[in-house]
């Protein structure tokens, strides 16, 4: 990787960290960097390039540790945003105004899609505890993914139990519609629920 | 002669004789119960489990019913009609294309929502439907009740209540099925809200229009265009380029108007329907901890999960060895008493001596080592697979399943894997992605399939110590995961995550159980124990006349040098691809006794045992490789197989004579 690139992409990162307002989440991100998966690809990605150029004057600010806090919806809200941008259409998914699409990071296009209206009070799946009830509001991944889980019955609005969410970075096991899903991790840390306080029968 | 040929005339078949032939097809959410219901109208022997998946082919069968020759199609079980899967392919292309006289849409009963959902879009592609509501027995324990009539009512098609595993409601579906065969009566159009229903209709109607000879209902074609499907698209867009431009259109408004994807709309309509409709019909009362939620909390418990995933796995293989061991010994007696096997050639009448030794060897070869093993092995493979525990073993060792490029459904072809690598590997169409299948058949060509248990307990258990048996089991486990690493590196792409139904706790069916156990067992007596005998008799006089010896030289520098065997180790282990059993019976032609030791040291028999189960794969699973990957891969994992057996077995050798002295 060419020093100069990397740089760019550093930058690109750091203006989207000032922009972004998200709430960090450490024990997200924590996950998020103990298991690759497709979709951290691109954090993944972007942490390389930085630890490789770390000798090699980095940016003052962007330190590695800002990079892992950012919560991982914003790289992708980001990566939709550029895509937008180049439709010049505007979803309500995308959280930034158009004003920020010179920022969006040329992440590679990784074939995600969205249903729903992400916003920031939602919960993914992964993060509700054993026995708490939430409504669907927002999931994303790869479209044979979204198909299947859409298939499965989990649309949006949608209301999903976890029952239990397997140890080490297991899977999440879901009632919806009154069948019983396994879902992997990486699948269910993309899958946004409103969480519900009160436990409703569904 | 058979309805199908002709679509566009159903009725054919009334005039030609007064009881006409029908094709039926059962269609389904997997795990439904499908194919308890396909063997009791055809008697076949599915294979039936506790597991979704199980189908992966149409399989066919015939009923004679009421004088009508009624032709039976097991459908693999889907959960919708878009087409990632090769499944949902063959299914929906069945029913659209092949017309069958009646679709029965076999629907679980306790978990009505999601199958209706499917329901819904087997009324859209216009099938001649009767709904058949299954597990009514499972329904009713979890408390819910159903309304038939209103279910009847609100879609329009004829339901009938059925409990499959014992029979009921199973005479009733095929006569309701043979009402609908004349479809005199159309399903009903189930309507969108009009926001969705107005863009379906738009593009029905341009459809209806162009007027082309397709072969699907134009409503469904409509809104599978508007979902934006595929194959679909693809297959409008070279017959019509209006259609195909309109519905890009249309779909793109409607995206728009409701700010959300078209396909995911379209799901969530369905769903609403789906659910509107189960909450007229259906009356939950509310049932706390059954005891099938009990044994859910404990396999999927962070402790007990892995303590219940672990002794499924250890448990099956010790059950064998020790149950297998108490009934090998007692027929070892009983045969002794009838015949001891004489290991001694005779002088006189060599050649009748040979072919009863031969055929005596094989037989009690087959009687004593390999039948006392398989029924209890099959036997426990049965209950594990009925009793729904699979699918929580997949759920607990998902994580662990990551490290291999897999999840955790992979297991469950591993597992079946313990029994024949066969239909495992053919099993292994759950997984998604060709990269998965792949990956996971690999794997299973490791797996202890029963033949290579056979080898361990046989050889090693029975004349070494069953200890030393487990320890070949941990080496594989080993193996598998250490070339499992190296295979999904090697293997472009990237793991998908895990998207499973866990099937619901229950008393494994004695019947289910017995049936399964006695088919498996049967194709090892009926198929496998005469190719057993003839084998044994030609080893035994291709042995006498000293043909294999040119064979057994060849390969000295790898059995006797490199892995310290005896020279004719290297004929059973070529006979050993045909069958793996064949090592060990090939070992008693040659001995010509069931005892072992009399022509092996322990660690010989450690040795051989390890070589056996990896060096590879027998002749059926190769040739179900090259099917299901082609020859190419077939040869690689097969090479794979060879090179870590070598390797594993030359080491374990020098390792052994240091710690026993030969
Ligand atoms: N209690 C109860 N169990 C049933 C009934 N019908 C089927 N089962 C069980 O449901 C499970 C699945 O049955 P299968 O016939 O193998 O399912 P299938 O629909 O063919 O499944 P796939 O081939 O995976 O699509 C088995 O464990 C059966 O014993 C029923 O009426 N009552």
């Amino acid at each position: 990787m060419e020093q100069k690139t990397a740089r760019e992409y550093i930058q690109a990162v750091h203006a989207l960290i000032k922009t972004a307002n998200f709430v960090s989440n450490a024990k997200r991100t924590q996950k998020l960097s103990l298991t690759p998966t497709n979709i951290t690809t691109s954090l993944k990605f972007l942490t390389n390039i930085y630890n490789t150029d770390k000798n090699k004057d980095p940016p003052q600010t962007c330190k590695k540790q800002t990079l892992q806090d950012k919560p991982q919806p914003s790289i992708y809200n980001s990566t939709k945003h550029s895509s937008i941008c180049s439709r010049s259409t505007h979803r309500p998914a995308c959280s930034q105004s158009l004003s920020n699409c010179q920022e969006c990071p040329k992440l590679p296009s990784q074939g995600l899609e969205e249903i729903g209206r992400y916003n920031k009070n939602l919960t993914p799946l992964n993060e509700l505890k054993d026995g708490k009830y939430g409504k669907i509001r927002f999931i994303r991944g790869e479209h044979n993914v979204l198909q299947r889980l859409l298939d499965m019955g989990l649309t949006p609005g949608t209301q999903i139990k976890v029952i239990k969410i397997a140890p080490m970075g297991g899977p999440v096991e879901v009632s919806v519609r009154g069948s019983k899903l396994a879902l992997g991790q990486d699948i269910a840390r993309n899958v946004f629920v409103e969480a519900e306080t009160a436990t409703t029968i569904p | 002669m058979s309805p199908q040929s002709d679509p566009s005339n159903p009725d054919k078949g009334r005039d030609a004789k007064n009881a006409p032939s029908f094709t039926f097809a059962l269609a389904g959410n997997a795990n439904v119960g499908k194919s308890v219901i396909f063997n009791q109208l055809t008697g076949s022997s599915q294979i039936i489990g506790n597991w979704p998946g199980k189908t992966v082919d149409r399989a066919e069968g015939t009923l004679t019913f009421e004088g009508h020759e009624i032709k039976i199609i097991d459908l693999p079980g889907i959960y919708s009609f878009s087409t990632f899967s090769m499944e949902e392919r063959v299914s929906r292309d069945y029913i659209a294309l092949e017309k069958p006289d009646a679709v029965i849409n076999m629907v679980d009963a306790s978990i009505l929502e999601r199958n209706l959902f499917f329901t819904i879009q087997l009324i859209e592609l216009q099938a001649p439907l009767v709904l058949c509501l299954n597990q009514v027995d499972v329904a009713k324990s979890k408390g819910m009740i159903i309304d038939k009539d209103k279910l009847q009512n609100a879609l329009g098609v004829p339901v009938v209540f059925a409990t499959a595993i014992r029979g009921e409601g199973i005479y009733e579906v095929i006569q309701e099925a043979l009402k609908v065969t004349d479809r005199k009566q159309k399903p009903p159009t189930i309507q969108y809200r009009p926001i969705i229903e107005e863009k379906i209709q738009q593009l029905q109607h341009l459809i209806q229009k162009e007027a082309l000879d397709l072969q699907y209902p134009s409503r469904w074609l409509a809104i599978k265009l508007l979902e934006g499907d595929n194959e679909l698209t693809q297959f409008i867009a070279d017959k019509s380029k209006t259609i195909a431009d309109a519905s890009k259109k249309i779909a793109a408004e409607l995206q728009h108007s409701c700010q959300e994807p078209c396909f995911s709309l379209i799901a969530s309509e369905r769903y609403a329907i789906a659910s509107q409709i189960t909450a007229s019909a259906l009356q939950q009362s509310e049932i706390w901890n059954t005891f099938s939620d009990k044994l859910e909390w404990v396999t999927t418990h962070k402790i007990w999960g892995y303590v219940t995933s672990v002794s499924v796995i250890v448990g099956l293989l010790l059950w064998t060895f020790f149950v297998g061991n108490a009934l090998s010994s007692s027929i070892t007696h009983a045969l002794n008493f009838i015949y001891p096997v004489d290991p001694a050639l005779s002088a006189e009448l060599p050649l009748l001596t040979i072919l009863i030794n031969g055929l005596w060897g094989g037989f009690s070869a087959g009687l004593t080592l390999i039948i006392p093993f398989v029924i209890p092995f099959y036997l426990l493979l049965a209950v594990i697979e009925d009793s729904g525990i699979l699918t929580r073993v997949a759920f607990m060792m998902d994580s662990a399943m990551h490290k291999i490029g897999l999840h955790g459904k992979a297991l469950i072809p591993i597992i079946l894997g313990y029994g024949c690598s066969v239909p495992a590997i053919q099993a292994c169409k759950i997984m998604e992605t060709r990269r998965e299948r792949l990956l996971a058949a690999f794997a299973i060509t490791f797996a202890p399939c029963s033949a290579r248990t056979l080898i361990l307990f046989g050889m090693v258990g029975l004349f070494v110590g069953v200890q030393w048996a487990l320890l070949l089991y941990v080496i594989d486990v080993a193996v598998i995961l250490v070339l499992g690493r190296v295979a999904m590196k090697a293997v472009p792409g990237k793991s998908t995550g895990l998207i499973m139904e866990l099937s619901n706790f229950k008393m494994p069916s004695p019947q289910v159980v017995l049936k399964q156990t006695w088919i498996r067992t049967k194709s090892i007596i009926y198929v496998v124990f005469p190719i057993y005998l003839v084998g044994s008799i030609l080893i035994q006089v291709a042995y006498a006349l000293n043909v294999l010896s040119p064979l057994s030289d060849a390969l000295a520098p790898l059995t006797v040098w490199w892995l310290g065997l005896p020279a004719f180790v290297g004929v059973l282990l070529i006979l050993g691809t045909i069958r793996k059993e064949f090592v060990l019976i090939g070992a008693v032609a040659i001995l010509g006794t069931t005892n072992l030791l009399a022509g092996f040291t322990p660690v010989q028999l450690v040795i051989l045992a390890l070589v056996a189960m990896l060096y590879l794969p027998c002749v059926s699973t190769i040739a179900i490789l090259g099917k299901e990957f082609g020859w190419k891969v077939a040869a690689t994992i097969s090479a794979a197989n060879i090179g870590s057996a070598l390797l594993i077995g030359g080491i374990m050798f020098r390792i052994l004579s240091l710690i026993i002295p030969v």
